[in-house]
């Protein structure tokens, strides 16, 4: 009896942790809530017909007898006017990420392999430079950039609208992000040196130790990198969109064509929008469900690893 | 007086020839001095001949590492040279050291199993073999193969080979062990590829010719380009056998690995991941992969110092084992007395830097070149008291004080009349080397002076800049040694003939103990109560507390003692080490 009432009664300190899960529990249900309703209207309103858009806005789902498909029809029928443009931005920028996060993958291995393992002068001040580099915004960066882009097209005849040469324009500046440089850094830092150390004196040449050591071990931060590269490429709007602007329709990626359902006189293809936009986050859903496991793995050994 | 290392680094160019000759590896004048000016290695200087096991010692931070890093071509060598069967290879790649390194955290590669890690090296490198005309020798092994065994065996173990799933081996291997031939010849026999067994003697025949046919236009080739080829088909150059570079065959690594595995008990563990194993299995697939490069030198640094103590023990014998069975030359680096002591044939003593001391096992223990060493080798440590001397006779407490035998006086005048020669020439022509000399001694006796700290790696931030601002500094560093060299020389020339302070040393097995028995007389004998007591087994280690000094002394454990008992301690005079409390040195061998 006496353990019974033990166990009912709560210590002070245990009361206390108590209610602070409690507290924490709430307080993140409610921000998960909200970050989840836009995504789960938008569902919802993909859903339904065009009349019950406009009838019933306020509620998720549709009401009883206004459940459709018929805005994801047109992904497949290639009918109608507008959308029948959609499985091309769907290529563009399923080809344009993946190019990306293969270019990336290749240039911040190396690049980590070499600050990590190679001796040279100024190693230390270029990585610093390198970091500063991630203060500079983005739009800050993009002018100069977008003049380089403009006038070489001009300077050949036919490049502007060469389609290669867009999308070069396209993937590149994606490729070169410092954050992705320094997770892959951190995480060669934490290969211990006696490892290449060994390999070398075993007689591999660095080449032979980036594959065959190096980046087998690395396969975790690979896959968050990968993650973070494709992430960041699939959403990119601002670069895409001034890029791509008084171009043919059929150069752009899905974020810059969704764009052209947010003005004010597309409102009769809301629903065709919303479904556009769930099918522009199926890529990331997959690609988030193929690394997860493997990206929180990838979190924890960029810091700490013997 | 402007010093810099670059002057010091031309005076290095020339090396003993003597020296290089009449050893395997020559390691001369090697040193080592870090980018932002710290100096890890001084002068060090070793010739090891073959097969020899020779053991580097020191307390941390010493430079024992540094130094086999540079040695195996880890880490730039900043003066000095290395030099094994008479060739530099100061500028070698690590891999052409014809060494191999066995690493403390043994430095495993995660991601491959045991036999990929042991095969490692031999998969990425080429090696020497006699280049073979393979053409010739195969085709005759199998025409040779189907004159002498019978036909209805091949045909069995063609059949057998055609069952790719129920082989355990793949096809190669399964013909080399059931017709016993060789891997190429094993491939010209899998390029027959039969598909009609019932007509087997016709599709022999035609493969019979098509051999044939293939040595006589090879032989015509051979002929016509003037290439000799001796009955074991190898080719002949001048006289001599042709040596190409090549990949090993997959088979031939598996021997190899296998053969190592045999030697270090691995057979069970080969499929394994490094995670699944424990630490002395790590430690000894480390080995195996030295000894598949089967080279003539091995480097160890500290490589039992990750397992726990009983591992190690076994460890350390089985290192002993395999370097008796293989034959290489090791050096072996550790921070443990008794690895030192159990496992070398020579013994280095290092210091901040400094070699303090070469010599066996023996040498190192009973005649330690100084006090540090002394203090270094043996466990339990050896027991250090203060005394003083004047004109022989030892005084250190009312118990222990003795008179010196005249030989002693005239050693003991010798030491010191040597000392302050040296002191003076060094002091004459005051260069790096001297300021090194100067160095060297402070090591030794540094925690008993203290006197001044030598430059070390917490300056690295700030050294830059303060050398801007300080642009003498080097010279600042010259007048400090100069100073205390000065100083040092004062002392000596005063206690040539005065009375100064020695130390005592006595091993803790050389302190005689008996019980207290109140009936007995003890004539200048010390009577203590012990403040520990240790049971080690066969040793038992006893405590005491004497004039402030911590005493320990070893004997049998039948001797009955414990802590609330009183001892008696008799020290005999003879066994005592008499060290020089100025430069730290041993006055009498």
């Amino acid at each position: 009896m006496k353990s019974n009432t033990k166990h009912t009664k709560l210590s002070k300190s245990e009361k206390q942790r108590l209610k602070e899960k409690t507290i924490s529990f709430i307080l993140l249900l409610i921000i998960c809530i909200i970050w989840v309703f836009p995504f789960l209207y938008m569902f919802g309103m993909s859903l339904k017909t065009d009349v019950d858009i406009g009838t019933n806005p306020t509620s998720i789902f549709p009401s009883a007898g206004n459940w459709t498909l018929e805005h994801y029809l047109g992904f497949i029928s290639m009918k109608g006017d507008r959308i029948d443009d959609l499985p091309i931005w769907m290529i563009n920028s399923i080809v344009v990420t993946f190019l990306s996060v293969l270019f990336t993958l290749i240039v911040d291995t190396l690049a980590s392999y070499a600050f990590v393992f190679f001796k040279f002068k100024g190693k230390n001040t270029i990585f610093a430079i390198l970091l500063l580099s991630m203060t500079i915004p983005t739009a800050i960066s993009m002018t100069p950039m977008f003049t380089m882009y403009a006038s070489v097209g001009q300077a050949i005849e036919g490049l502007a609208n060469n389609r290669a040469y867009v999308m070069m324009w396209l993937i590149l500046p994606g490729v070169a992000n410092v954050f992705n440089l320094y997770l892959m850094k951190n995480f060669f830092d934490s290969i211990p040196k006696d490892i290449v150390e060994s390999a070398r004196s075993d007689g591999a040449s660095d080449f032979k130790i980036f594959y065959k050591i190096v980046l087998p071990l690395a396969k975790s931060t690979l896959m968050l990198v990968s993650l973070f590269a494709f992430v960041s490429s699939w959403n990119d709007l601002l670069w895409p969109q001034l890029i791509l602007s008084g171009k043919d329709s059929t150069f752009q990626t899905i974020t810059v064509a969704l764009t052209g359902y947010a003005s004010g006189d597309s409102w009769e293809y809301k629903g065709i929008a919303m479904a556009t936009s769930v099918f522009a986050l199926i890529p990331i859903l997959i690609v988030f469900i193929i690394t997860q496991n493997k990206m929180i793995d990838g979190l924890a050994t960029t810091g700490v690893k013997r | 007086m402007e010093i810099n290392f670059n002057e010091q680094l031309n005076e290095y160019n020339e090396f003993d020839e003597k020296r290089i000759k009449n050893s395997f590896v020559s390691i001369q004048d090697l040193e080592k001095i870090y980018p932002n000016g710290v100096k890890a290695v001084y002068d060090f200087n070793l010739d090891i001949k073959h097969n020899e096991f020779i053991v580097i010692v020191g307390p941390s931070g010493c430079g024992k590492t540094t130094t086999l890093r540079m040695i195996a071509g880890l880490e730039d060598i900043s003066s000095g040279g290395v030099f094994v069967d008479e060739e530099l290879i100061n500028y070698k790649p690590s891999k052409d050291r014809k060494m191999a390194m066995v690493f403390q955290s043994y430095a495993l590669y995660p991601q491959m199993n045991v036999f990929d890690n042991i095969a490692f090296p031999l998969k990425i490198n080429k090696f020497p073999k006699v280049k073979i005309d393979e053409i010739l020798k195969y085709n005759n092994e199998i025409l040779e193969l189907f004159k002498n065994s019978e036909i209805s065996k091949i045909i069995q173990v063609l059949q057998e080979i055609q069952n790719k799933k129920a082989l355990k081996l793949s096809q190669n291997e399964h013909l080399m062990m059931r017709l016993k031939i060789s891997e190429g010849a094993s491939n010209v026999l899998l390029e027959m590829n039969i598909k009609d067994f019932n007509n087997f003697n016709n599709e022999v025949e035609a493969f019979k010719n098509k051999l044939s046919n293939e040595i006589l236009n090879e032989k015509k080739y051979l002929e016509n380009n003037n290439l000799k080829v001796n009955e074991q088909y190898e080719f002949i150059e001048n006289g001599e056998k042709v040596i190409v570079y090549d990949k090993l065959t997959k088979n031939e690594i598996k021997q190899k690995v296998f053969e190592a595995a045999k030697i270090l008990d691995l057979g069970p563990y080969l499929d394994r991941l490094p995670k699944e194993l424990s630490g002395g299995q790590m430690q000894r697939v480390a080995l195996g992969r030295a000894i598949v490069k089967n080279v003539p030198i091995f480097l160890m640094d500290e490589p039992l110092s990750n397992l726990d103590a009983k591992l190690r023990l076994s460890m350390r014998s089985e290192i002993v084992k395999l370097h008796n069975k293989i034959k290489a030359t090791t050096i072996y680096v550790t921070h443990d007395q008794t690895e030192a002591m159990t496992m070398a044939d020579r013994i280095v003593v290092m210091s901040k830097g400094f070699i303090q001391q070469i010599g066996s096992p023996e040498e190192v223990y009973n005649h330690p070149k100084n006090l540090f060493v002394a203090k270094f080798i043996g466990s339990p440590s050896i027991n250090v008291i203060e005394a003083e001397y004047d004109n022989g006779n030892i005084f250190a407490t009312n118990e222990i004080n003795f008179k010196l035998n005249e030989k002693f006086i005239s050693e003991h005048n010798e030491f010191y009349d040597n000392k302050i020669k040296i002191f003076e020439e060094k002091l004459e022509n005051f260069n790096t080397e001297s300021i090194e000399f100067i160095r060297k001694i402070l090591s030794c006796v540094i925690n008993e002076t203290n006197v001044m700290n030598f430059p070390t790696k917490k300056h690295k931030h700030f050294k830059r800049i303060r050398n801007l601002i300080n642009r003498n500094k080097s010279v600042e560093v010259g007048i400090e040694e100069k100073i205390e060299a000065n100083r040092l020389l004062e002392s000596l020339k005063d206690a040539r003939n005065n009375a100064h302070k020695v130390y005592l040393g006595i091993r803790p097995e050389n302190v005689k103990v008996e019980k207290f028995n109140q009936n007995k007389e003890y004539n200048n004998a010390i009577i203590v109560k012990p403040t520990v007591c240790e049971l080690l087994g066969a040793d038992y280690l006893i405590h005491f507390d004497y004039e402030g000094n911590d005493f320990v002394l070893k004997t049998d454990p039948k001797c009955d003692i414990k802590t609330s008992d009183l001892i008696v301690i008799n020290f005999s005079y003879e066994d005592m080490l008499i060290f020089d409390s100025i430069t730290g040195d041993i006055i009498y061998e």
